[in-house]
């Protein structure tokens, strides 16, 4: 895969993003190096989720740029963006698998659309998928007869299912026990390992965050609190980050200008409040 | 993708693959196979894997599909000389205690 001269296979340039008036991302800027996990992690409602829909093309990008080797993902067509998609695997938090279809079924539908693979061949690759997230003898459970890890898992393996170049994931964590949640970290690292593939993953879990990351990247009231390897962020003074880190709730002591604003204004006046 | 296909002189298959061995090639690779396996069937296939470049799922699976096009009995299929990324790739679908390692194994 071709590379920016950094070695970025993504970079984020001056981005913001609104929900109607309110801005949610405020001039956001990172790279995404190739063939390594990032991680993209803050508290709830920082924005986390809102970024990675900008990463992947569901929410228009305006103002502020995404490139994706080099090109504007904004300036893609829909050709182009079809083949943007076709490398990309996504999985979101809630698994977003097609109710109707058993897990096989949900993990074979890219390779049926996207792919001229035999049947015989997608049906082996399936089953590859369902070990590797540790569901070999969930293929035929249609999804509501799952647990919410389970459909996770479920929902991984389908996002997994192209092999994809750059693997997006929201909150792999969530809804699964600490066992499950590990076995998954191992997993990310492994493919990063076997296919190099480039992995943005978003998590407020510290632990996880800290354990397959090669880069973080901290957001805090939608900007950027902090970037850099895991070492740099654990050994950082800043005291927003160390609060953070430190799992402090600051809710009621933060800013206490903006809340008494929010109560008497509703919140009109007042800028970032994810 | 490059395919040479023998067979010895006791009708075994042997399958020498160069290149990318992915959702791309695997299609008519697997064309060319079941084709030349219709014509010469053959009870016993190795894979000479030293020649790919790059292996993904699609891959893993055609091989595995390929012993049971061959009878479906170990010691009938063999993988041999798997690089360091295809052992890789061999690992993470957990069949790599199936393929023996090539030269260059634990090298990239």
């Amino acid at each position: 895969m071709a590379e920016t001269e950094a070695g970025a296979i993504i970079q984020v340039k001056s981005l913001n993003s609104f929900y109607g008036q309110r801005r949610v991302l405020q001039d956001i800027s990172f790279e995404v190096p190739a063939g390594k996990v990032t991680v993209i992690m803050g508290v709830s409602g920082c924005g986390k989720s809102t970024l990675l829909r900008h990463l992947i093309g569901l929410k228009p990008t305006d103002p502020g740029q995404i490139f994706v080797e080099g090109r504007d993902l904004a300036g893609f067509d829909a050709r182009q963006m079809e083949a943007f998609r076709k490398r990309i695997g996504v999985l979101f938090q809630a698994g977003a698998l097609f109710n109707s279809m058993s897990v096989r079924d949900n993990i074979a539908v890219p390779l049926r659309v996207h792919t001229r693979l035999a049947e015989p061949t997608i049906s082996i690759m399936v089953r590859i998928k369902l070990h590797q997230v540790g569901l070999t003898r969930f293929g035929d459970y249609m999804p509501s007869q799952l647990s919410g890890g389970m459909r996770k898992r479920a929902g991984l393996a389908r996002a997994l299912a192209m092999d994809p170049e750059m693997l997006f994931v929201d909150e792999p964590s969530s809804g699964l026990d600490p066992i499950t949640a590990a076995g998954l970290d191992d997993l990310i690292l492994e493919l990063r390992e076997a296919m190099g593939m480039t992995l943005i993953v978003v998590t407020h879990e510290l632990e996880s965050a800290f354990r397959i990351a090669d880069q973080l990247i901290v957001l805090d009231q939608g900007r950027v609190l902090a970037a850099g390897m895991p070492e740099s962020i654990r050994e950082s003074r800043d005291e927003r980050v160390v609060q953070f880190l430190t799992r402090r709730a600051d809710e009621r002591t933060r800013d206490q200008e903006g809340y008494l604003s929010d109560l008497l204004t509703g919140g009109r006046k007042v800028g970032v409040h994810p | 993708m490059e395919m040479r296909m023998d067979w010895d002189a006791d009708g075994a298959l042997r399958l020498a693959l160069q290149g990318r061995l992915d959702l791309e090639t695997v299609p008519d690779i697997r064309k060319r196979v079941l084709k030349a396996l219709k014509k010469k069937p053959s009870a016993q296939v190795a894979v000479d894997l030293s020649g790919i470049e790059r292996m993904d799922t699609a891959g893993v699976a055609f091989l595995v599909e390929l012993r049971n096009l061959v009878g479906g009995k170990a010691g009938d299929w063999r993988l041999e000389k798997a690089s360091g990324a295809v052992m890789k790739m061999l690992e993470l679908a957990r069949l790599d205690v199936l393929a023996d390692a090539g030269a260059d194994h634990g090298r990239d």
